[in-house]
């Protein structure tokens, strides 16, 4: 007898255990790597922090042993090695800038990431269902957009590398911009599961393209008003592109409407292009961009010229850990990670980074689509796609793909608030895939076909 | 340290980040094969042929049990075993558990069959009830339409649209 | 609401499909561009920071990279200052400029394909990549005489091994001290850069083959009498018409000689006294006798027109074409247009030596690895044939004649033939002529050929001639090649 059975028994969780060993052994590999260019020897403090670093990760694995068995089996091992190779890099830039490690800035990234797993664990075990989070639909919309615009305020707002997207409350700064990526990810996902019909509705037809009614037009506006708000105000284009690329990634997935894509990108296009008429410092973002090397160019920033420079050095197979000069371009250790990476990995290193976040975006993905309820699906696919965006916002802007803005790369860069929200993003995406992929439950046989059913369709 | 060895660290380096990558990749490669055929050769107490529905797959034994042995015990979980949501499961609230289209509903259903508010099931003397909230396409009970609160056992099947729900414990 | 999440996806693929395409662009296609600009600090600090080659003459360094403390690893010295600098050049923060520094940078930064194995063999052995060392084909004692001989004066001075090619000696005057252009102190280097730069006498150009082409004056009449004897309608013995003053068609002004004085009795010469003496009415006959084109074609035997590298590039010398007649005779007797290096006057002179074959002039004798074996060295080759071995013996008896007893008197030396020609080249009105000497020795058995140009006479200024002003040059660096 020919039986489709559900492929699911495979939790996953042997070779998830497998896959964080390897990654801390490839981190391992990188900070021998450092240690032998900069100082000639093999660094004696290996096997405490590889203990250290295993341990951690080993004790996020054992937690999704114990509370999430199905939870998919990719994102923990990639954010691990991300994570790990970022921390490497701040060491050796540490190294670089004859910082010992007391003073320097790995040390305070490694006790991020510990704090960070741990909320990510805490997350884990707190909440056993991820629908729990639409209860908090508008409370959520509501402090995202507080934390949207709270760089704004006078006091607190603090302008850095040109970009107003960051908060100093005494010692500690801090980018609200990371947090608020999670929590207007849960207002869309909310809001979106419960209008999609309204905003569905057909309105009338423009060559061959069934437009919304203009009724619906409202939570579109306010979102464009607010996006080009941030980017003028806070003179950041990253944090603009994806708050808005999120709102209409996920509208256009709960309302499967094209037209939403081509009246939010005509709308975001725009913005943008009468920000760039009206604004001098998005014209030099601008000229920045296009025109890199011009004398003009260069005497407001040659950082991005620096950047470029170091991943020229670096060339197919880089130069090694520890042997390139990352540490001449300005924020190598944030926001031009991945240019040093690229000098010292080369193209064929920064491919394999870019192929691992590729991986974990395509997990968030896979996961919003084996999604069983509405909610999940879209807040998968916002936290996965929120990812994608600031991958793309980071490396298209060092690589001179688009003008150059100040966000971190996911889990590299150096900053404690962009590691607490990428691994409490990460926790959100093992919690649906856990509920995702857990088997359906054993039923009795329904013998449908017998039913003299009526059906009307609505 | 010599410089052979720096540069096998270095390119080590790189090659154990691609080896890594493959190796998701490659479990990645199984799961794209969500669904598998199998052959089985079921056990000679079964009802003989084919069964419609989802899981033919299981084993007999653990169905004997939840259709007979255990009929007395109480229900305290409404699971979803066809339909867009198969596998759901949600727990009874003495209180009410609404199932319709609309985002209030306890269970919300993706499914052009179900009106907003469709069905209740709610706790009485012991027992749970199934009421009909007026749909358009009606809540089946064992394949019957009801049309006033009907009492639910452990594996009753209850249709609603192309959902299918049972209680479970 | 699957299908639009598959849809982002593809759209995510497109992204970092997107990420790859500009990483790739950046690092495999720009990377070599962006290496090498000016302002890239990370190319300047990683060639500093591995030991460069020597360039060396005979066993003595005159380039040298010494390790320094700092972020710059190495500092390039040039131990002999000056006397090399239009060899070596310079390797400055802003790049590697001037001479071999420049033309050889891929072999002294052991960049080259050329040192690939031996790369692969260091990386197997352990051994520090280095560059690799020149070893040069010049005489230090010929060098040192040129350069002390020349003096104060402007101009430049070139000495060839006639059977070889080999560079002997070259000096261009005024040198720079390259050393200073080397320097790790941005400020300073920039300093000394815009004094040299912005010096009128432009110190930073080689002369000797790349500076601004001189006229050579009479030492071409060398050149045209090779055209006169090669044409077989003259020899050494064949009298010329050889007044005060040479009527020349279509033109109301004469050729004059320099003395104003007629050749020889009835106003005739033969072609060996024109030579001895310089007589301009005579080789301005024999210009327009033989025609521009003769002129040329013989000028070409001896290396005008050819694109050489020494390895430094040597700017071509020429005689122009379409020359009517009072040009044929002006350009007969090295003026009107016709411009050369003093390499190639070097290489007339030594073409003549070498029974007519001019070989071609090289400056590196070998390219050694760091380990001191050699990876590849400089083989004497065969530029053209010039002239006949018999044009060529007759030519070493007429320019013999000049030391002897012409106008090159300056340049005899004790018990050797020395076979010379002077030249006094008028290069502007009211200027001091340049003082030219071409010379070869021993006659019998030339090893050395020598070519030198005074700018503007030198000290001498306008009473400057080329036997008085250039041949004691000439004879200098002779001597210490000879003895």
């Amino acid at each position: 007898m020919t039986v489709v059975s559900r492929f699911a028994p495979r939790r996953g969780r042997n070779v998830e255990l497998l896959l964080v060993v390897a990654a801390t052994a490839i981190v391992l590999l990188a900070y021998v790597n450092v240690g032998v260019n900069t100082h000639g020897e093999v660094p004696s403090s290996l096997l405490v922090l590889g203990g250290g670093f295993l341990g951690i990760a080993l004790a996020f694995h054992l937690v999704l042993r114990w509370r999430a068995a199905y939870a998919d089996p990719i994102l923990l091992p990639v954010a691990t090695l991300l994570n790990g190779l970022g921390l490497v890099m701040i060491h050796r830039l540490d190294i670089a800038h004859g910082r010992s490690i007391g003073e320097g800035m790995a040390l305070r990234q490694l006790m991020w990431s510990a704090l960070a797993v741990g909320c990510a664990i805490a997350a884990i075990i707190i909440m056993r269902d991820h629908r729990v989070l639409r209860r908090y639909t508008f409370t959520a919309g509501l402090l995202g957009f507080v934390l949207l615009l709270l760089p704004i305020l006078p006091v607190i707002g603090s302008d850095k590398n040109g970009s107003k997207i960051w908060i100093s409350l005494g010692p500690f700064s801090f980018q609200p911009g990371e947090i608020a990526k999670i929590i207007l990810a849960i207002f869309f996902a909310g809001y979106f599961v419960q209008t999609r019909d309204a905003l569905s509705v057909a309105g009338r037809r423009v060559l061959g393209l069934t437009l919304p009614r203009a009724r619906d037009l409202g939570p579109i506006l306010v979102a464009w008003v607010l996006a080009i708000g941030v980017l003028v105000v806070e003179r950041d284009l990253g944090s603009s592109l994806l708050f808005f690329g999120l709102f209409v990634a996920l509208l256009y997935i709960a309302t499967e409407r094209i037209s939403w894509i081509i009246i939010g990108l005509t709308l975001f296009a725009a913005g943008a292009y009468a920000a760039y008429l009206m604004f001098g410092h998005v014209q030099t973002r601008v000229l920045l961009w296009l025109d890199t090397f011009s004398q003009e160019a260069l005497a407001t920033s040659d950082q991005l010229a620096k950047g470029l420079m170091g991943m020229g050095a670096g060339g197919m197979v880089g130069t090694g850990l520890g042997r390139g000069r990352p540490d001449i371009t300005y924020f190598a250790e944030s926001d031009f990670i991945i240019p040093s990476f690229g000098e010292e990995l080369g193209m064929v290193g920064l491919f394999a980074i870019l192929v691992l976040y590729a991986l974990l975006v395509e997990r968030g993905l896979r996961t919003a689509i084996g999604a069983r309820d509405g909610f999940g699906k879209l807040l998968a696919a916002g936290l996965a796609f929120s990812v994608a965006l600031q991958c793309f916002v980071v490396v298209g802007g060092v690589t001179r793909v688009i003008p150059l803005t100040g966000l971190t790369m996911p889990f590299l860069s150096q900053g404690g608030s962009s590691l607490l929200a990428n691994w409490v993003i990460v926790a959100i995406l093992l919690r649906i895939s856990d509920h995702a992929r857990r088997p359906v439950p054993e039923s009795g046989p329904t013998p449908i076909g017998e039913a003299p059913t009526q059906v009307v369709k609505l | 340290m010599s410089e052979l060895t720096l540069t096998i660290l270095r390119l080590g380096l790189l090659v154990a980040l691609w080896l890594f990558v493959f190796a998701i990749v490659g479990v990645l490669r199984g799961d794209l094969y969500g669904t598998r055929v199998t052959q089985r050769v079921r056990r000679g107490t079964e009802p003989s042929g084919p069964i419609p529905g989802a899981s033919p797959a299981r084993p007999a034994a653990l169905k004997a049990g939840m259709l007979s042995g255990r009929r007395g015990s109480h229900p305290r979980k409404l699971v979803v075993t066809e339909g867009p949501l198969s596998g759901t499961s949600l727990p009874l609230r003495s209180q009410g558990t609404l199932i319709g289209r609309s985002p209030e509903c306890a269970l919300v259903l993706d499914d052009d069959y179900a009106s907003g508010r469709h069905a209740r099931i709610f706790e009485q003397e012991g027992r749970w009830l199934v009421e009909d909230l007026g749909s358009t396409n009606g809540t089946f009970v064992d394949n019957r339409r009801i049309t006033a609160p009907t009492p639910l056992e452990l594996g009753t099947t209850l249709r609603i649209g192309r959902t299918v729900v049972e209680l479970a414990r | 609401m699957n299908a639009p999440i598959r849809r982002l996806s593809t759209f995510v693929a497109l992204l970092f499909a997107t990420l790859l395409v500009s990483t790739t662009i950046i690092q495999v296609f720009l990377a070599k561009g962006l290496n090498a600009r000016e302002d890239n600090r990370r190319t300047l600090l990683s060639t500093y920071a591995r030991e460069r080659g020597q360039i060396l003459v005979g066993d003595t360094p005159i380039a040298v990279s010494t390790p320094v403390s700092g972020e710059f690893k190495f500092l390039r010295t040039y131990p002999a200052g000056p006397m090399y600098a239009d060899l070596t050049g310079y390797y400055s923060f802003y790049g590697a400029a001037g001479g071999l520094e420049s033309t050889e940078n891929a072999l002294l930064s052991g960049s080259s394909d050329k040192l690939f194995y031996r790369r692969v063999s260091d990386l197997f052995t352990g051994r520090k990549a280095k560059g690799a060392n020149l070893v040069l084909t010049i005489n230090a004692k010929a060098q040192e005489a040129a350069y002390d001989a020349l003096g104060d004066q402007r101009g430049a001075a070139v000495a060839l091994n006639p059977k070889t090619g080999e560079i002997l000696a070259m000096v261009s005057k005024p040198s720079y001290d390259p050393n200073a252009l080397a320097s790790h102190d941005l400020a300073a280097l920039d300093t000394a850069y815009k004094a040299l730069n912005g010096d009128p006498a432009r110190p930073l150009v080689n002369r000797a083959i790349a500076g601004n082409l001189y006229p050579p004056g009479s030492t071409f009449k060398v050149v045209t009498a090779a055209a006169a004897l090669s044409s077989g309608r003259f020899q050494p013995d064949s009298v010329l018409p050889g007044p005060a003053n040479l009527d020349l068609p279509q033109t109301t002004v004469g050729l004059p000689n320099s003395g104003g004085r007629a050749c020889g009795a009835d106003d005739k010469v033969s072609l060996t006294d024109a030579l001895r003496i310089s007589c301009n009415t005579a080789f301005g006959w024999l210009g327009m006798e033989l025609g521009g084109d003769a002129l040329r074609q013989q000028a070409a035997k001896f290396g005008f027109g050819d694109q050489l590298a020494v390895p430094m590039r040597v700017t071509a010398s020429s005689v122009p074409a379409e020359l009517n007649k009072p040009q044929e005779a002006q350009s007969a007797v090295g003026q009107y247009d016709v411009r050369v290096t003093p390499l190639q006057m070097a290489m007339v002179a030594a073409g003549i030596a070498n029974k007519g074959v001019v070989m071609k002039p090289y400056l590196v004798q070998s390219v050694l690895a760091s380990d001191l074996t050699t990876i590849e060295s400089g083989e004497p080759s065969t530029l053209s044939e010039a002239i006949s071995p018999d044009v060529a013996a007759e030519l070493t008896t007429m320019m013999t004649s000049v030391v002897a007893s012409g106008t090159g008197t300056a340049a005899q030396m004790d018990g050797i033939t020395v076979a010379g020609k002077t030249g006094t080249a008028q290069h502007a009105p009211g200027a001091a002529p340049h003082a030219w000497f071409i010379s070869f020795a021993p006659a019998e058995n030339p090893t050395v050929a020598v070519a030198v140009v005074v700018e503007e006479g030198g000290t001498a200024g306008n009473e400057a001639s080329g036997g008085r002003t250039a041949a004691p040059v000439a004879k200098a660096i002779m001597e210490a090649v000879l003895r």
